[in-house]
Order: C-alpha cells, then structure tokens, then sequence
C-alpha cells in the first residue's frame, strides 16, 4: 500500500514537473509561443525587420490591424529604428535593447517585459510590440488608434444648463474626462483586469483624503472577486457590488454624465469606469440619489426644492394610485366625496369588466406598450403611438371595455413614473405598482397598508457598503435628514459632507 | 432572509385565503361589487304607512344613471330615481329594497333624512336607532322634520319642477346663514341632546308652500314695522296648532269652495298622499295656474322627551338662535328718529350664560353680545353722531332681546329646556347640579331667567351718509 502511494505520488510529481518544464518552455517570450497562442487569425500582423539590413540583427514588430494608428508606428517606431546613427552602427542585439531601453525611438509611451501573456494582452489591446526573439525581450509602444464614438450628448439624461458631455466606450477617454474635472493630485484612478476572456480593464476612481478606506477596500475586494468569462454587460458589475441581489430595488448608482460622477467622488463616494460601457458607476447607492439629477444644483434653491416635492409625490403616485383607486371603489365607496362618487357611477354605467380586471389589463397594456415601444424603428415609431392612443384610449372607451376614469388613472401613473430620474429605480417602481394593485384588488385599503408597509420593509433593510438605503433618515444619528433630502437649501448651507459616508475630511467650503 | 421571506408570504397567503373563503359567490350578501351596483341613496323619507298592515314607508331617492355613451352627454340636469318600500321596522324595510331593486342600497352617501311629523309625534328615537347603529351609515347626516305634507310628497315634489330635490335641500341648507332662522343639526347631534334627559331636543323644520305668482310674501323676519307677538303665531305646540287650523278651516271653507269650482283638473297624485289636514290653502295641488312650489325652512321643531311638541319659527326660532349662538348673520332693521328704516347686518353674536345660585335655586343671566354693520339707510338723513348711532344701538337691542325673551317665555310655558341652561348649571356647578337635577323640571318653569344685550356697530361699507344728506329736507 505504501509503496503503491509514493509511486502514485512520485507519479504525479513527474507530471508536475514535466508541466512546468512545458510550461516554461512555452512561455518563453519568443515568436514561435505567440503565433502559436494567436493561432490563425489573419488580422495580427507579423513584421520581421532586419536592423540594418544585417540577418544577424532581426526584431519583429507585431500589431493588431485596426487596432493601431498606423501612422504613429511609422513615424515614431520604425522610423527612428532605421534611421537612428546607434542604432544603425551597433553589432548586437543586446546593445540595440539598450540603446532602446535608452530612448532612441521617439514613442512616448515604452515599456519594456518579458512575459508571454503581458505582451500577448497588451497587443490585444492595441498596443504594437517590438520584439526581440532571441532575447525574449519585447518593448511594447501604446500605439492605440481604433475608431470610437465622439463624445455627444447625454442620451438619456437631458441637460437643460449644463455640461453636455457624457462617457464613450473609450476607457482611457473617460478617465481623462473625470481627470479634467477633478484636477488634485488626490484623484487616485486604481486600475483592474477583470474577465477571463475579455480582460476588460476597470478602474477604481477616488480622492486620497475624502474617501473612507473601508469603502474603497470593501469595493477593491468585491471586484476583485469576480471570476467570470466576459465582462460585456453592467450586470455583472452592478450584482458583484450589490449587498442583496434578492431585492429588485438598485444598490448601484450609475450615470453617463462625468459632471454627476465627479460631484459624487467629491461627496465621498467611490467612482467605477469600466472599458467598453460608457457608464460610471457610483457606490454606495441610496434611495436619496436616484431621486436626485444635477439639474437640481443649476437652478434656484426654491424651484428645484419645490421640483423635487413634486419627485417624490410622483413617486408616491406612480406606485400606489392604481392600488388606491381599485381599492376604494371596491371596498370603501364611502370614502369618496359623494359627487366624485356619483361621477364614476356614472361614467362605469353598463362597462362590460370590473374595476379590478380593467386596471390589471390597462397596467399590463402600458408595460407591454412601453417595452414595445424600445424596439420600435424610427421609421414605424409614429404610427404605432397613433394605434396605441387609438386602440387604448378612444375605442376601448367608446366600446365600454373600459371605464374613462381608469384611462386617466393609468396615464397619470405613467406620467408620473416618468418624473423619476434613475431608470432601474423607475423599473423596480413598476413591479411594485402591479404588486400593490393586487393587494388592493384582494383586501382593500387593507390590502394597500400590507402593500405599503411591505416596500418600507424592503427600502429600510437594505444596506450598501455599510451605508444604509434609507440614509439620511435612517442610521445616521438624526443628523441632516432635511439637509438635499426634499429641499435643496441654498448652497451656502452645504457646509460638510454627508455624515452616513463617514468621510476623512468632512468639511466642503467656508474655514 | 430567505426564512423571513418565506414566513411572510405564508402570512399573506393564508390571509388572502381566509378573507376569500368568506365570500359565498352564489348567494353574496355583501360582497364589494363594483361601483355601480351600488344605489347611493342621497335622501331617505320616512312616512307612517296607510294600510294595515306595514307600520312604515321609506322614501329613499338617488340619481338615475343612464347608460349612454363614454362621452358625459348630460341632459338638462339629473333625473332623480325615487323608490318607495313599506315594513315593519326600520332594518325589515331597509331590507324590502332588495325585493324589487336590481342595485344594491348604499347608505354611505346619505345626507338628508326627512323625518314626516306623524312620525315623530310618536317616538322619533325608535326610528332613528337603526340609523345610528348601522355601521354604513354617517353621523353626520342632517335629520329635517317634514311639516304639514308626508316625505314622501315632499320628495316627489321635485319631479313636478323638473328639479333634483336633494338639489333644492342642498341649496336651502347652504343658505342657512343669510338669516339664521334655524341650524343645522346632525345625527351626531341628535343623538347627544336625545341621550340628554334634561335637555330638549330641536330638529329643523321643512315644509312646502305654494305660491301664487301674484301672492305678496309676508316680511318673515321680527323688525319694528311688525310688532313681536302680534300677527301669524310663530311659536306654538301641536295641539294649539291644530285648534288654529280649525278656525282657519272654517274661515277659508266658504272661501275655497269659490276657488275650487274655477279650477277645472282634479288634485295630482300628491293630493292623495297628504296626510295632514285636507285644508286647500296649505294643499300643494298641481293647478292650472302654475304654483310654485317653494321650501320654506323656517324654525325648529321642539321636542318634549322624544315626542314632537310643536314648532317654532320665524323671530322666535332666531330669537332661540341668539340664545343658543347659532347665529352666522342675519338682518335687524330699526328706525331712526324720523321714523325711517335702517338695516343692520349682524356680523357675529355670541352669548354665554352664566348661572347664579341662590342657596339651591339657579338664576340664569344670558348675556348676547353681538356686532352689526350698517347695510342701508333709506333716507338722507346723516345719522352718523354719537346720539343717533347710540339710539340705534338701544334699538337694536331691544329687537334681540324681545326676540330672545319671547323664546324663553314659550321654553318655560311648555317646560322645555332648549336653552342649555341644565348644561350651564352642570358645568359651571357641577356637584349644586346634583341636587338641582333631581327637581328640575319645576326648577326650570319658575326659574328667573334674565337677558342682557350689548352690541356695536362697526362699519357702513363703501359710502357712509347717504346720498343727498348734507342739504335736502330736515
């Protein structure tokens, strides 16, 4: 028995050991490991330069077609290669990797490795590499001159009086542009691979001397944990940061605009810029920032506090009056003043469904009209909002399918949601207004305080990065709840940052 | 988390199946229909019922709603639905509607209940019991009483003028405070002066009167030109009533028999339901001529325990309005020097009475104080100086005071605390009250009770002498 195991283990110590011995054998930086690890694909180019016109002297130059800008690689790598004096002069590879290493070529950005997979990464990503076969030494130039998106205006998030630029797919554009608006040495931009087949750089944005660290290490950790093929969506990010992945409400801020992005990295919060997505995103997310825009900040403090009410009342309206309306109708006619109530007698005389059928259908006819109207091309977009304000409005009423109150209900439901600024927060509104419509259709006002105390259960447990949702009203010692909660004071009450983030330094503006 | 969650939706699920298994959908009792299954009765009328057999007659009435199209095409104004039902009891009758009525009675939305005088000749809290205990019910429901004609016919009466009665109710009662003949009071009143064995209660009363176009109306208000006491009896009980109606019968016979054989149609279906006395000049029949019918709330009915005792109205039901301040505003119109008429308008009175106590006997001192403005001067006399504003100001108190005595003199004839005095007494002495109580009813007969008025005149808005004072005749 002995025996037999150390046979077995010697056995796999030999297979151990004659892996590595392949594995170091393939991983030596040379041409023959990276046309084998690249295989077959006909756009990475292979150029073999022989310096001097001497076959004693060759160095290979290999970039990704489309990737690069070709005419930096001309003019500021080959270039200078062949016509640096040196170079031209010297015998030997070695003194030529010196003289490199030096600085005879004019490319600014230069790194010397001799790593298979580094170099192998870095041409993916657009970077030309010199490479010197013999002495598995590359210099690998960030020659990077794919096409991307110029930068326009915010799609989804309009901006009255403001600056109109927003993110783009380019991971090092959108670092710059954070940069250029936050201009202190503090601004620590930590860098990340994150995927296994997409190895997509993430970057973890924040200020040295505001941000807590427990914050920032909790985030470090969690990116750092994720383990998975391809990093193409947000959701994998968003679900990675996210404390409760059961809940449908958002625990990640995200936004386009890199104005809201540094004003919240100024706040204390911690930024994330991921390479291919043009979203940042913010942690910790509380309920109080996705009913915030930077809109707020550009107009007086009066108009945007009385604005921001009415977010919340929509808010309020666009979950729960459907609930409302089924409920007291059914249940509690009593409770409606006696000529509202005679009104909608009235208007319901001889409609074929009840009240609780013909609100479920018309609540599931908008969703379906919405999701449908995403899809819809330009060019049909006019003609199905005809058909939908037809079908759904005129007809149905006319055909007494449907009450005309309820229509109106349903449309202000759907106005109202619309007011909400963040759109996963708007989407999980949308759950809950089906959710509580049905608790009012089964129990009434009853059913509605069950729907009611349900969801604040839901805001007051959640917690993100130690901070909770409900911040500032709830955890926070009872310390600034009215403070760019509702109102928005004058910005010469915006003294320290917000408590619940426990920054290092507290204090915005004043001594 | 996921053992809360789990828990939680157990909870919901086992209580939406409870409340579900309570519903017999074959036989539903009260089910939550839809809204329009329900028949929101806005006024209900309750009659003695002529046949044998039924102890009582309700009269509810709705708005009828007619199926027509989404768009609100109204015509001219709202059909009212009327429904009439007899029974035993008030629950039995309530109960009858379901017998021949596709809709569902509501009661959440009533407003008016109208109380006929048969009715509360008897015992109205023997009626009203099942108002106040039904839970959907509102307590703040005005109860009316109906004079001289059943509720019914008063109901009814809106149909000959192509107008909602409820309408009609809805208006008088708003307008309550142009002249404070009367107040509005609500079951939740009714229920704590009834519940009151010291107190008496007063309800409003409404009554129908047909018009003539040519009739002059009588001033219905005290001021100097009609002198208090003398012309129509404004306050009397049932049995005077009817004692005057003989007489007046007798006088307006002869009369009638004239005025019938020129009128050619015979009475209308109201005719029939009339349960008063048959007398044509308080008749509401439909002629040829074309009354008006208009409502005439004006005064209380007074209460005697929980049986009709007669009515108040006119100076004497405001007269009991300064006592009990209830008054919002009203009109007293005086004479000046020259014998010409200024008119006041009362802005706001209060009164508060305060009890003396002599060993174990009460005097009352009521003390009403109020302030008017000057609304019109029919003359072009300048009475604006300290003499002529101070007469007035004598004068005006006299007309209150007289309005006031006058009450207090019917309330201690008929021995009905209506005043409030016994809740005076209580609070101000509450351990005296426990010996005063026990004889109250003698007390309150020979009780000296006392009034004093104090008023001010405030203001004359837009021009202050009348035009044409300064010269003109003196």
């Amino acid at each position: 028995m002995k025996l037999n195991i150390v046979k077995h283990i010697k056995k796999k110590e030999k297979k151990v050991i004659e892996k590595q011995q392949n594995q170091d054998k393939n991983t030596l930086l040379n041409i023959e490991n990276l046309k084998n690890l690249f295989g077959s694909s006909q756009d990475i180019k292979y150029r073999e330069i022989l310096i001097n016109s001497d076959s004693a002297l060759p160095v290979n130059l290999i970039y990704v077609d489309g990737l690069v800008n070709s005419s930096d690689i001309s003019n500021y790598v080959v270039k200078p290669l062949i016509e640096n004096q040196k170079i031209s002069e010297s015998k030997n590879l070695d003194e030529i990797i010196k003289l490199i290493q030096d600085g005879a070529l004019y490319y600014s950005s230069q790194t010397i490795s001799n790593d298979l997979n580094m170099v192998a990464s870095e041409i993916t990503s657009g970077s030309s590499v010199l490479l010197f076969s013999d002495q598995n030494t590359a210099f690998i130039f960030d020659t990077k001159g794919f096409d991307k998106r110029s930068m326009m205006e915010p799609t989804i998030e309009n901006v009255n009086k403001g600056p109109k630029d927003s993110f783009i797919e380019n991971f090092r554009s959108n670092t710059a542009l954070v940069r250029r608006k936050i201009k202190v040495p503090d601004l620590i931009i930590e860098q990340m691979t994150i995927g296994l087949r997409t190895q997509t750089s993430v970057a973890l944005v924040s200020i040295k001397s505001i941000t807590n660290d427990e914050i920032l290490n909790l985030a470090r950790d969690r990116l750092k944990s994720i383990n998975v093929d391809n990093l193409l969506t947000t959701s994998i990010i968003e679900d990675a940061l996210s404390d409760n992945l059961n809940s449908s409400l958002p625990q990640v801020s995200s936004t386009e605009r890199p104005d809201k992005f540094c004003a919240d990295i100024i706040e204390g919060r911690v930024g994330i810029i991921i390479d291919g997505l043009p979203i940042g995103f913010i942690v910790p997310g509380t309920f109080n920032q996705f009913m915030q825009t930077p809109e707020d900040y550009s107009r007086k403090f009066m108009v945007s506090s009385f604005i921001r009410v009415i977010r919340y009342i929509s808010l309020v309206l666009a979950i729960f009056l459907p609930a409302l309306y089924v409920a007291v109708t059914t249940f509690h006619p009593e409770m409606i003043p006696t000529n509202v109530v005679l009104f909608i007698a009235k208007s319901r005389e001889g409609v074929a469904f009840p009240v609780a059928v013909e609100a479920l259908a018309l609540i599931i006819s908008f969703e379906i009209l919405f999701e449908a109207g995403l899809r819809i091309p330009k060019s049909v977009g006019q003609t199905v909002s005809i058909v939908g304000t037809l079908v759904v409005g005129q007809a149905a009423v006319e055909a007494k399918l449907v009450s005309p109150s309820i229509v109106v209900i349903v449309a202000i439901t759907a106005i109202a949601s619309f007011t909400i600024p963040n759109q996963d927060f708007s989407n999980a509104v949308r759950l809950w207004r089906i959710t509580s419509t049905i608790f009012g259709i089964f129990l009434g006002l009853l059913g509605l305080v069950i729907a009611i105390l349900l969801l604040v259960f839901e805001f007051c447990k959640l917690e993100s990065f130690g901070v909770s949702y409900m911040a500032p009203f709830v955890g926070n010692d009872g310390k600034d709840i009215m403070k760019d909660t509702f109102f928005r004071l004058p910005s010469n009450s915006n003294k320290t940052r917000p408590n619940c983030l426990k920054t290092k330094d507290a204090k915005r503006q004043g001594d | 988390m996921k053992k809360d969650l789990v828990l939680i939706f157990l909870i919901i699920v086992s209580g939406v199946v409870f409340f579900m298994s309570l519903f017999d959908f074959k036989n539903p009792i009260n089910i939550p229909g839809n809204i329009e299954q329900n028949y929101f009765v806005l006024a209900v009328g309750i009659d003695k019922a002529n046949d044998g057999v039924n102890k009582f007659k309700l009269t509810a009435i709705g708005e009828k709603f007619n199926a027509t199209s989404g768009d609100t095409s109204s015509t001219s104004g709202k059909s009212a639905e009327i429904v009439t039902v007899d029974g035993n009891t008030m629950f039995e009758t309530v109960r009858n509607f379901a017998l021949f009525k596709s809709k569902s009675v509501f009661w959440g939305h009533i407003k008016y209940i109208l109380i006929s005088e048969e009715v509360a000749k008897e015992n109205i809290l023997d009626i009203l019991d099942f108002f106040i205990r039904d839970h959907e019910l509102r307590f703040d429901t005005t109860i009316v009483i109906v004079k001289d004609t059943s509720a019914e016919s008063f109901i009814r009466s809106g149909e000959q003028i192509k107008q909602f009665t409820v309408d009609l109710l809805d208006g008088v009662f708003h307008n309550i405070g142009k002249l404070s003949l009367t107040y509005e009071i609500r079951l939740s009143d009714v229920m704590q002066t009834f519940n009151n064995v010291y107190c008496s209660a007063y309800i409003p009363a409404i009554s129908m009167v047909s018009r003539k176009n040519d009739e002059i109306s009588t001033s219905k208000v005290g001021n100097s030109t009609v002198p208090i006491g003398g012309g129509k009896p404004v306050g009397t009980t049932l049995a005077e009533e009817n004692i005057l109606k003989e007489e007046i019968n007798s006088e307006s016979d002869s009369k009638s028999k004239e005025e019938d054989s020129s009128k050619s149609d015979s009475s209308s279906n109201q005719g029939d339901n009339l349960q008063s006395s048959g007398s044509t000049p308080k008749d509401s029949t439909s002629t040829k001529e074309k009354d008006i019918l208009y409502l005439n709330l004006n005064g209380f009915a007074v209460f005697d325990g929980v049986k009709l005792l007669g009515y108040v109205s006119d100076y004497m039901a405001r007269g009991l309005n300064w006592i009990n301040s209830n008054i919002v505003s009203t009109i007293i119109v005086v004479k000046d020097e020259k014998e010409k008429d200024v008119s006041m308008e009362v802005i706001n009175s209060s009164s508060k009475i305060k009890i003396d106590l002599d060993g174990n006997i009460p005097q009352a001192s009521i003390n009403i104080n109020f302030s008017t403005n000057i609304g019109e001067v029919m003359s072009q006399d300048n009475i604006f100086n300290e003499v002529e504003l101070s007469k007035i100001i004598e004068k005006q108190n006299d007309i209150v005071k007289k309005e006031a005595e006058s009450i207090i003199e019917f309330a201690q004839k008929n021995n009905l605390d209506i005043l409030g005095i016994s809740d005076a007494i209580y609070h101000q002495h509450p351990l005296k009250w426990d010996i005063i109580k026990e004889n109250w009813k003698e007390t309150f007969k020979t009780m000296e009770i006392t009034v004093n008025v104090q008023s001010n005149v405030n203001r004359t808005y837009h021009i202050r002498q009348p035009i044409r004072s300064e010269s003109g005749d003196k």
